[in-house]
């Protein structure tokens, strides 16, 4: 038992992976955005970002919008990830 | 782990090839900071004067040299000049085959979530087979993705292999370890924005670095890069955007990578758009584009995955799949119908000097039309027919060009719709556009359509729709005729074939009408193939409990609004109308939406939505009259159920808000909410099989086989029963909502789409990116 942090995160991104549960998490989370229609806010504020920038480039847009769209996420969907998360954290403990 | 291991080595063996590939590359040390594609290329004064170069692919010729991109070859990211630099030297070549193995790898995600049945699954990885063979064994991905298919052809299971490529796309040095104590949690980076580069095997993760810095400081010197392209040392170092290489290290592995080995470019994993470390910006080229085209085609991407996932449940039922051959979902400039390649070189030629690209306010195809006296249902439907993606698509790709209706002058409505598209798409103009050929053409081929009265929106679409698959029959057996007569006169033809001939005459000129009623699920008009869904009824015999399925087509579904809840929203509108005006203009004022409302609208007490509809459209209902059950032979009492056994393309709802009486009709002027996101498998006969379905079975659906449908065209009427008026509201490809009034156009917010009363709903099939 004397794993670091770091190697117990890693271990446990690993089992996550392979598990596919990181693939189903991902999938669920996508599909409750898109019902709550976070994927179409974000769009637009893409878009206006991108109609006020007159130098485009993928990393500033992406800088300046990840803040913003991470807390348009809403309350209900950061919560059912969470707890699916902890779900999978609860079945791999030994 | 062993499988990573292979990675590894198989990486040496390429790595080692490539160097082989460009000799000079291999007398560099690899820490320097300088471009391998700096080398070898030429300086422009020594390169032959006037003949550009070339390079060919596929038995297309690409120019090199021309600095504007040919608007024909529909690319999404413009090429920057590091990229334009390595097509001019010898390293293009291991860049291009990188390329076309990392796409196959990026598009296995969107391979999986189609569903392919096995025999599909066997035969790609054949291929893929055999082009390893043939072609690149240096090619570690091939490698891979042969590895993969192993796994695959062993045990058939989708998901496994969607496992297996998330394993191998993490962020290599972040499964490393090294830095992982200098990192937030929330910087462990999975497979959510990774590069694969395409220079070697390395898989990094990435997140945006601020950068103060002109990001484009070689768009400027762009003609002088070209020049002065000698003094490569010191250009290429300014080519980078300067970032504190502290920042780099610590956050973004796919960056520190490409910095410290100068390899420029790398795929995104999640989207397979290719990528420039050196400008930070996504890139793109003809050539490249033409290779994303062609293995998307290959994977089987056109393929609409919810048709295959059923027709691998029914395998029984072998129908045509009606989506297989529905290539125009992706935009390419050519059908692949024309075999010749090397006329696709002259045709664009032809097309590039006798055209011009359409400005961007035609090609959003905005425009409204003028209202001429009660013809804002005619208006509002064909919005709804414009903005859809596969009826526009197939009036742009020019596939009602050769009507034999318009040679021979007769009434086409299908002809005056290709009309109004040739104006919306090509013209300047924001005033509206003028119904009257369309008008003329309706009145003729349906005699209650002339005059100014007000009719049905719904009935309107629906002889719209119609008029579409009718243009499509006559069109196609006028084709079949020619084609026949051809035989004759080239006297190949056998007795048979005159035979033939004899009875499509026959039919054409004397029973027209039996022809256009062929049965719609093998039609491929695009009314059928993109509106038309199987719809399953199934009587349970109360006697014995056996049970009848009849299969019948459908256009639409027509959903009822359940009583109870008419009764209820009466009572509560009297109560509640102060209350709705406050409201309304509390959503007016707040312009940016926050999510959290959705959900609490969703909420609401007395909400009645879409879905309760379905529900009550697919629950069993007793018949009203006695029916004669096949199995027991006697006269019972019999339940019936409605389900869907096909989804179309586009899937369109009916509310019925005009209700029927004896003696009166009324209009039922009631919000009921609707989602932005349907998922129909609720409602499809997969739902029923369910439990019997092996658990293998269930682990696909439970990933990929969720029937989701988006929201993106809604008709709503307001007004009474007699007289009224309609719009449309349509979400564009950026998804903002736009509300069409007659010849007026409006930006509107989510919120007042979600607000309003809709007649007709149009959901499209959606992919999950």
């Amino acid at each position: 038992m004397s794993l670091s942090n770091a190697e117990l995160k890693a271990q446990i991104s690993a089992r996550l992976v392979e598990s596919g549960e990181y693939d189903t998490i991902l999938t669920f989370l996508k599909e409750r955005l898109y019902e709550c229609g976070w994927y179409d806010e974000v769009k637009l504020l893409a878009n206006s970002e991108i109609s006020n920038e007159d130098n485009l480039n993928f990393n500033r847009i992406n800088f300046v919008l990840e803040p913003k769209a991470m807390d348009l996420v809403p309350d209900g969907v950061k919560k059912e990830s969470l707890v699916k998360i902890a779900e999978f954290l609860e079945s791999i403990i030994e | 782990m062993s499988t990573s291991r292979k990675f590894s080595s198989s990486s040496l063996a390429s790595s080692s090839k490539a160097k082989a590939n460009n000799p000079k590359s291999k007398s560099k040390p690899r820490s320097k900071p300088k471009s391998e594609f700096s080398t070898p290329i030429l300086p422009s004064s020594q390169l032959p004067l006037h003949s550009p170069s070339l390079l060919v692919y596929d038995n297309v010729t690409y120019n090199l040299d021309r600095e504007e991109i040919d608007p024909l070859d529909n690319i999404t990211f413009q090429p920057c000049t590091h990229l334009k630099k390595v097509l001019l030297t010898d390293s293009k070549e291991p860049l291009l085959n990188n390329y076309k193995s990392a796409i196959k790898i990026s598009l296995l995600s969107n391979f999986q979530r189609l569903n392919l049945n096995s025999n599909t699954i066997t035969s790609n990885t054949n291929k893929n087979k055999s082009t390893t063979n043939n072609k690149s064994k240096n090619n570690n991905f091939f490698l891979i993705l042969n590895d993969k298919s192993k796994i695959l052809k062993n045990t058939l299971n989708p998901s496994k292999l969607y496992r297996y490529r998330s394993k191998y796309l993490r962020c290599n040095d972040c499964q490393l370890l090294h830095n992982h104590s200098d990192h937030n949690s929330s910087n462990i980076s999975l497979n959510n924005l990774s590069f694969i580069c395409l220079q070697c095997p390395n898989v990094g993760c990435y997140h945006s670095i601020p950068t103060n810095i002109d990001p484009n400081p070689d768009n400027n010197n762009n003609n002088n890069n070209n020049n002065n392209i000698n003094n490569n040392n010191n250009k290429d170092q300014d080519n980078y955007i300067n970032i504190p290489s502290n920042d780099i290290n610590k956050v973004n592995h796919a960056l520190s990578h490409s910095r410290k080995t100068s390899h420029f470019f790398a795929l995104q994993s999640s989207n397979s758009n290719m990528f420039c470390f050196g400008c930070l910006n996504y890139v793109g080229h003809p050539i490249f584009e033409k290779i994303r085209i062609n293995s998307i085609k290959q994977w089987g991407i056109n393929n609409d995955f919810s048709l295959n996932f059923f027709n691998s449940i029914n395998s029984n039922t072998s129908k045509v799949n009606l989506i297989s051959n529905f290539l125009p979902i992706y935009p390419t400039a050519f059908n692949d119908t024309s075999s010749d390649t090397s006329n696709i070189n002259d045709l664009k030629k032809l097309i590039n000097e006798n055209s011009r690209p359409p400005s961007f306010k035609a090609s959003t195809g905005l425009r409204g039309f003028i209202n001429m006296g009660s013809t804002c249902f005619i208006s509002t439907i064909l919005q709804s027919l414009i903005h859809n993606p596969f009826i526009r698509n197939y009036f742009l790709l020019g596939n009602h060009q050769n009507c034999i209706m318009k040679k021979k002058n007769l009434n086409c409505i299908t002809c005056s719709i290709d009309e109004i598209f040739k104006n919306f798409f090509t013209s300047n103009s924001t005033t509206g556009f003028c119904l009257t050929n369309f008008l003329v053409s309706a009145w003729n081929s349906k005699k209650n359509l002339a005059g100014y009265s007000e009719q049905d929106a719904h009935e309107f679409w629906q002889f719209v729709v119609d008029e579409l698959h009718i243009s499509h029959i006559k069109n196609s057996i006028a084709n079949k005729n020619i084609l026949n007569i051809n035989d004759d006169i080239n006297g190949s033809s056998n007795t048979n074939t005159n035979t033939n001939t004899n009875t499509n005459t026959n039919t054409n000129t004397n029973t027209n009408t039996n022809n256009i009623n062929i049965n719609p699920l093998n039609c491929d008009c695009i009314t059928h193939k993109t509106f038309c869904g199987e719809l399953q009824s199934s009587i349970t015999c109360s006697e014995c409990k056996k049970i009848t399925y009849t299969i019948d087509p459908m256009l639409d579904l027509s959903l009822e609004i359940s009583s109870k809840f008419i009764n209820q929203s009466k009572k509560q509108s009297k109560k509640q109308s102060t209350n709705n005006t406050n409201t309304l203009n509390i959503t007016t004022t707040t312009t940016p939406i926050s999510t959290s409302t959705f959900t609490s609208t969703f909420n609401n007490n007395n909400s009645y939505s879409i879905i309760d509809c379905l529900d009550l459209f697919t629950t069993p209902e007793n018949l009203d009259v006695k029916y004669d059950c096949s199995y027991c032979l006697k006269k019972t009492f019999a339940s019936k159920k409605l389900t869907i056994k096909k989804l179309p393309p586009v899937l369109t709802l009916q509310l019925k808000r005009f209700e029927h009486t004896r003696t009166s009709t009324a209009k039922l002027d009631i919000h009921i909410n609707f989602p932005f996101i349907l998922n129909m498998k609720k409602y499809t006969i997969f739902n029923n099989n369910c439990n019997s379905k092996p658990k293998h079975d269930n682990e696909i659906d439970e990933h990929f086989g969720k029937l989701t449908y988006e929201l993106f065209a809604i008709i709503c009427h307001s007004g009474s029963v007699n007289t009224g008026h309609y719009i449309a509201i349509i979400k564009n490809s950026n998804g903002e909502w736009l509300k069409f009034d007659d010849s007026l156009i409006t930006l509107i917010s989510q919120k007042d789409v979600l607000s309003s009363n809709a007649y007709l709903l149009f959901y499209i099939i959606h992919q999950f990116p």
